[in-house]
């Protein structure tokens, strides 16, 4: 699939506020994990918020007086519930899985981190300091 | 979500686990106090239910204990006549708590409170990795 | 990018130094000249690569940035295109060091 084509701090600004998200929607989940009928949330994924963010600004709204509210949208609202395994109480929490899916969210922020400090290394070493 | 919020969010996780465990531990301790005078009620067994709650303060919801409740199953009686707290026939009420399962539940607890700690610490990873990206 | 401007930069400021040694022509030059030709080869080879490698890395970062791609491509991918920029930047601040240097030079 073609990489997309956004400035590359501005993805990986997006990127690490939609980790972050996920970061609270997970633990919420793992604070919830005795709660009777709770069902475990998990964000959409970061390629549909990509998907609906260029779809977004492709028709942006125009501010033609700058008394008007501006149109906003947040793509990175929210969380959607997943189906799986039920407790006797309703809860639906997989404590494992929750805790994987956090690993995972680590490993990515920390490869994005990783990336964004190279690229500022590389820019201000360009510009000779 | 801030992170912030999502370290509040396991903080009150984890507290919600220290009550299950401080009642657990209550249930426990309690396991053989009978009533003091014949016919009297023994220690009845106490129960947690966890619910989430909006907190007003923060507008964040945040899992809480609801109630600390009572457990309404029947007391196991006891023969033993010389029992300070024997009833007319002779039998003793014993609390309806059973070590067993009291124990298991602290293993959930346990289970449930380290993995609140356990993303409290990756949150706090994923924050300190972002301040460092501005040395 | 910026990144492209400094290469272009650097490469400009590389055919303004050679210029100006080919247009000195003393024999002393004229003798260092296959030697500086060969050296000055090298660094033209050096150059060429960086800004083909430069959009490599950029492709293969936004990649890994959305999610998708190989974390060990991404990583041989900027090292490398950090190296060449680095040699790059070198090049640069050296050329112009000597540029200055023979500007400064009474006639």
């Amino acid at each position: 699939m073609n990489p997309p084509q956004i400035g590359l701090f501005d993805l990986a600004e997006q990127r690490l506020k939609w980790l972050g998200a996920r970061q609270g929607v997970l633990a919420t989940n793992v604070a919830n994990a005795d709660t009777p009928n709770w069902k475990a949330r998990d964000m959409q994924p970061f390629s549909a918020v990509l998907a609906r963010q260029t779809a977004f600004s492709a028709g942006s709204p125009v501010q033609t007086n700058s008394m008007h509210l501006p149109g906003t949208a947040s793509p990175i609202a929210g969380g959607q519930t997943l189906r799986g395994e039920h407790a006797p109480d309703g809860n639906q929490v997989s404590l494992d899985q929750q805790l994987e899916k956090i690993a995972q969210t680590d490993s990515d922020h920390e490869a994005v981190t990783a990336i964004y400090r190279r690229y500022v290394g590389m820019f201000k070493e360009a510009l000779g300091r | 979500m801030d992170l912030d919020k999502a370290l509040r969010i396991s903080a009150s996780g984890m507290q919600a686990q220290t009550t299950r465990l401080r009642v657990i531990a209550e249930n426990l301790a309690n396991q053989d106090t009978t009533g003091g005078k014949p016919g009297a009620d023994p220690y009845r067994r106490k129960t947690v239910s966890f619910a989430d709650q909006v907190d007003r303060a923060s507008g964040e919801t945040l899992v809480r204990v609801k109630k600390v409740g009572a457990d309404k199953a029947a007391f196991p009686q006891r023969y033993d006549p010389s029992h300070p707290a024997a009833d007319a026939k002779g039998y003793v009420s014993t609390p309806n708590v059973n070590s067993f399962v009291e124990v298991m539940d602290m293993r959930e607890a346990q289970r449930s409170y380290s993995a609140n700690l356990q993303v409290m610490q990756v949150t706090r990873g994923l924050l300190t990795r972002a301040i460092e990206m501005l040395k | 990018m910026a990144l492209t401007a400094i290469t272009s930069q650097a490469a400009a400021a590389l055919q303004a130094y050679r210029s100006t040694q080919g247009g000195g022509g003393t024999g002393g030059v004229a003798a260092a000249d296959p030697a500086g030709g060969g050296f000055g080869g090298m660094l033209q080879s050096a150059l060429q690569g960086v800004v083909s490698q430069g959009h490599a890395a950029e492709q293969q970062s936004l990649a890994a940035i959305s999610g998708q791609g190989n974390l060990l491509d991404v990583v041989t991918a900027v090292s490398k295109a950090e190296l060449s920029l680095q040699t790059t930047v070198a090049v640069r601040d050296r050329v112009v060091q000597a540029y200055q240097d023979i500007m400064r030079m009474p006639i």
